[in-house]
């Protein structure tokens, strides 16, 4: 390992037994202003994110996962802001960054985003070859338009598009959305980030083509040893591609464990709920679980524990005390008082065993 | 672990003290009675369309203000003539003691903006003038949008009859505004009908052809469809599917049609085809003003009326700009 | 088995969007029937057609060729006001995108009820009656009808349009994709529900779906359709235990299990269609076995009855 990452471990001050992190999030606190009320969309979350590793963020819509990883690169909207916590990337805070001059450093080339829909972030008026060599000069300016010309058939080749030197004159609108996914992944990659955030970047498309996205972003991580968070509501799509999954719930990280953990030995009755209710688990004839009622209010103050109203194992003190992290093993934690030695026990879904069954065989 | 969990039950003690909670840990941890109908429970978001556009529109202060000039300045157009000290605004004033009119008279205590060449007091023919104009822009906006809305949305969801409206457009956007004014203005008695009706023949076409591009746009979205589905004739789409969603572009457009109709009505009348000289507008005012232009000691019969113009003119504008940005869900922050 | 009453017959039906040089035939020559009181499933890609065959039965998209026959008469093309009335009434959708498909103007109770005042006349009170009656039936409150869509979250909008469906006592409903747009955790609570009024009302069901996951568990029989045309119908259970049209194959493949270890092993199929050699040996609508079928020339179908031997074995 270089001196300079030791050094920078030792800046951060950060246990030198941990792996290597990259971006460590704590305790950050995120408010909105919404017609003047204040909405806390992130309520003090800790997360250390290692190098090299592909961490999925899951939960539903309102849960906080990309507001979250918007400030990771600075692209709240304009009434949200970090009110409380600390952002650490290379030392520095991002959490107080104010100016739009200090995000462009870190945006693109540090940190990249990848968004659900691929439109929203290429010009319509430009070739996608043009587009790609662009974000390459802005990395390396001395770079000739042939070398960057070279450079971008290739990235081209690698996020799987036939035909490079064809499609390379062509515009966003000749391809379709999976194509065009392909090339958004190509022109991020292009600028050599660090880490890559993916936000829901296969939900607008058809199952096999989120497949072979998924695929794709795999085979880029290894080729340019990014580090992925991907951000989704499906469990499912995470399985293959995720080494950590974090369970976001009312913007909370309620669990968080190793992929296995998350799906074999689930904590959290979220977490629970998350997996059983996927449709692939259901039984012909039967009821699939699911869960009831709405996520929980923001602009309000939240007491106990966010999921307790739709939790039909709610215990009392979830309705009067927020639950600490208990730890599951070196790596598994979740937000729950099931999990505390006083609980009674409580018997996970059908589902749950299911999946057990699936491993097992 | 064991240390952790030893930590949280402490913390849990210091809790109980902290009187949220009463009770004893086995109470704490038993189950909670779970009620599936509360958990269907949403917060009431206390979202409302106008309420939320009138925020923020509230939140552009300058357009505010304007929207106080403008109601401020059409109050008082009424009011003006019960003042004490007024004069009538067609009345030629005369000097008793020398029975001569007062012409030309600078602005003074008597006449606050002076009298114009034949002693007409300036001060009340312009708030008179004012409210013509400002009248006349009103309803020509009103009839505009009336008849614009009604082809529009025929023009843009009933597919038949397209190609008429659109055959209608081509022949109407041909001729040119001005022609058809002049036209209309000197064929017809002068007079306000005459006016109103020569500006709203042709314009209401291009009102038609904005709310068809919006009905079009937004026609076959799946909640028009869901209601195609479900039987709804096209007369309740049109007023339950369609307007409500077009309202805020529509009145954009309203504010924009009575400036204009102003301005057409200072045209016409500067040219000499406007309204007959008993009634005062500021089309009038301004051509009488503009005739006096190069002698200095004059011109301010001239200033007036266009300092009018000017400010109704601009409120407008800023005024339907910033109800049109208000109006967008997507700035109700 | 086959004594099965038809509620719905599909024959043949070509829909063409433009005329011309600009013509382009999202459906072309797609058969089936639907049974009363089944789930039937189309399975296809986006721009495979799928969305544009449930319009066509809504008579939203007219038909270019083709008949669809609903309770033995013909309900596309011309029909009396009579018929039309009845299978406004009868025929009822579920659109895709819970955010769209609800008039945002308009309140929850003019949205549920909107049919039913086409229908008949009402007075206020059955009305509102009504319109409770079909809140409660999907699961929301009756208090939620004097509020406005945006106030609902994407599972409560979904559920207020099956109730807008629902209150029209319909015999046959096209659901077109309708939970593709929502989160996971709320997919299950709209598949729950339209399970539960399919036993409780026996209404039929045509789903329409991009993704075999959510088939399996919903529908009796699926139809694969590609590029407008349909290339495997069979039963759900047997299309997925010997699926035979490379196409279905690369369907099931990418189905996301929610397995990490089976995930990581997963081969990816990939389907493409210059794999047919269609020339001179032209396709055919073949029977592999009962109610089993699949698009398939000469040499193909051989191939598939013996790969469907070898797997039986």
């Amino acid at each position: 390992m270089a001196v300079s990452q030791v050094n920078l471990r030792y800046a951060m001050g950060v246990n030198m037994d941990q792996q290597d992190i990259i971006l460590s999030a704590k305790d950050i606190e995120v408010k909105f202003d919404l017609r003047g009320q204040i909405l806390t969309a992130i309520r003090g979350v800790s997360l250390d994110i290692y190098r090299g590793e592909t961490l999925a963020i899951v939960g539903e819509s309102g849960s906080g996962k990309s507001v979250f990883t918007k400030t990771f690169n600075g692209l709240l909207d304009a009434n949200g802001r970090i009110s409380e916590g600390e952002l650490l990337y290379h030392g520095e805070n991002l959490a107080q960054y104010k100016k739009e001059k200090q995000w462009l450093k870190i945006r693109g080339h540090e940190i990249a985003m990848i968004m659900q829909e691929p439109m929203t972030s290429l010009n319509p008026l430009k070739t996608i070859g043009e587009q790609i060599v662009e974000a390459i000069r802005i990395r390396d300016k001395k770079l000739s338009l042939q070398e960057a010309k070279k450079e971008a058939l290739g990235y081209l080749k690698e996020v799987g598009i036939k035909d490079p030197e064809r499609r390379y004159g062509q515009y966003p609108h000749e391809f379709s959305g999976g194509m065009r996914q392909r090339v958004v992944i190509a022109i991020a990659v292009a600028c050599k980030p660090k880490i890559l955030i993916c936000d829901e970047p296969t939900t607008a498309l058809d199952v096999t083509i989120q497949a072979q996205i998924l695929k794709v972003l795999k085979e880029m991580k290894e080729k340019h040893s990014l580090t992925i968070i991907f951000i989704t509501h499906d469990l499912g799509v995470v399985a293959s591609v995720a080494d950590r999954i974090a369970v976001m719930y009312a913007g909370d990280i309620i669990e968080i464990g190793m992929t296995e953990e998350i799906f074999f030995d689930p904590r959290h009755p979220y977490t629970w709920a998350l997996l059983s209710s996927m449709p692939q688990l259901g039984i012909k004839g039967e009821d699939l679980f699911s869960i009831q009622g709405n996520p929980p209010n923001l602009f309000t103050e939240i007491k106990g524990d966010a999921f307790a109203p739709r939790n039909p194992h709610a215990l009392k003190i979830d309705y009067q005390k927020r639950p600490p992290y208990f730890e599951v093993s070196a790596t598994h934690k979740a937000k729950t008082w099931l999990l505390d030695p006083r609980a009674p026990k409580v018997e996970k879904p059908a589902g749950i065993a299911r999946l057990r069954e699936l491993k097992a065989n | 672990m064991a240390a952790l969990r030893h930590k949280i039950s402490k913390k849990l003690e210091d809790k109980v003290s902290d009187n949220i909670t009463s009770m004893s840990d086995e109470e704490l941890f038993s189950f909670q009675e779970y009620n599936a109908n509360e958990s269907e429970k949403t917060a009431y978001s206390h979202y409302s369309y106008w309420r939320s556009t009138l925020e923020s529109f509230k939140k552009n202060k300058i357009a505010v203000f304007l929207v106080c000039i403008v109601v401020g300045i059409l109050l008082f157009t009424f009011i003006q003539p019960f003042l004490p000290n007024q004069y009538d605004p067609n009345m030629v004033n005369n000097d008793p003691k020398t029975g001569l009119q007062y012409r030309n008279i600078a602005p003074c205590s008597k006449f606050w903006f002076g009298t114009n060449s034949i002693g007409q007091d300036l001060w009340s023919r312009i708030w008179t003038g004012t409210k013509n104009s400002l009248l006349i822009g009103i309803t020509v906006a009103c009839i505009e949008a009336l008849i614009g809305i009604i082809a529009g949305v025929l023009w843009g969801y009933v597919r038949q009859l397209d190609w008429f409206f659109t055959e209608v457009y081509n022949i109407l956007d041909n001729i040119p505004q001005t022609i058809v004014l002049i036209l209309i203005s000197y064929i017809l008695k002068p007079g306000v009908t005459t006016l109103i009706f020569a500006m709203c023949l042709t314009s209401w076409i291009q009102m038609a052809r904005f709310i068809r591009n919006q009905v079009l746009i937004i026609r076959d979205r799946e909640y028009n469809l869901a209601s195609r589905c479900v039987g709804t004739p096209t007369r309740r789409i049109i007023f339950k599917n369609l307007l409500p969603y077009l309202v805020s572009v529509i009145m954009l457009r309203m504010a924009l049609s009575v400036p204009a109709a102003i301005g057409n009505e200072v045209f016409i009348t500067y040219i000499g085809l406007g309204l007959p000289s008993d009634i005062p507008s500021l089309g009038r005012l301004i051509n009488e003003g503009r005739e006096l232009m190069m002698s200095a000691s004059l011109r301010y019969q001239l200033i007036f009326p266009t300092v009018v113009v000017s400010i109704v003119t601009i409120s407008f504008y800023i005024i339907g700009n910033a109800f049109s940005d208000a109006a967008d869900p997507k700035n109700h922050i | 088995m086959s004594q099965k009453e038809i509620l719905i017959d599909v024959k043949n039906i070509e829909v063409a969007f433009g005329t011309g040089k600009n013509k382009f035939v999202a459906v072309n020559d797609v058969s089936f029937q639907i049974y009363k009181g089944e789930t039937f499933g189309v399975v296809g890609e986006s721009g495979s057609g799928k969305t544009t065959i449930g319009r066509a039965i809504m008579r939203i998209h007219p038909t270019s060729k083709g008949e669809i026959i609903y309770k033995n008469e013909k309900i596309n093309g011309k029909i009396s006001k009579h018929l039309d009335k009845k299978v406004t009434k009868e025929i009822q959708m579920i659109f895709q995108d819970p955010m769209a498909s609800l008039n945002e103007r308009a309140k929850v109770s003019y949205i549920v009820s909107e049919g039913l005042m086409n229908q008949q006349k009402l007075s206020e009170e059955e009305k509102e009656q009504k319109v409770q009656t079909a809140l409660r039936e999907v699961g929301l409150l009756p208090e939620f009808a004097n509020r406005f869509p945006h106030e609902f979250s994407g599972g409560q909008r979904q559920r207020i349009g099956i109730a807008r469906s629902l209150i029209m006592e319909p015999e046959f409903i096209i659901a077109d994709e309708p939970i593709s747009a929502l989160d996971v955790s709320i997919r299950a609570q709209v598949l729950n529900l339209l399970d539960r009024l399919q036993k409780e009302k026996g209404i039929t069901y045509l789903f329409i779906a991009h993704d075999l996951s959510v088939m399996r568990f919903i529908t009796d029989r699926i139809a694969v359709i590609h590029e407008g045309i349909i290339v495997e119908l069979a039963e759900t259970e047997e299309l997925f235990l010997h699926p035979l049209h490379p196409y279905t194959k690369a369907l099931l493949s990418a189905i996301p299990l929610p397995n990490p270890e089976e995930e990581k092993k997963k081969v990816l199929l990939v389907y493409d269609k210059e794999m047919h050699q269609y020339e001179t040996d032209k396709p055919r609508w073949c029977q592999i076995r009962d109610n089993h079928f699949v698009r398939a020339n000469e040499s193909e179908r051989k191939k598939y009855e013996e790969e469907y031997e070898r797997n039986c074995k």
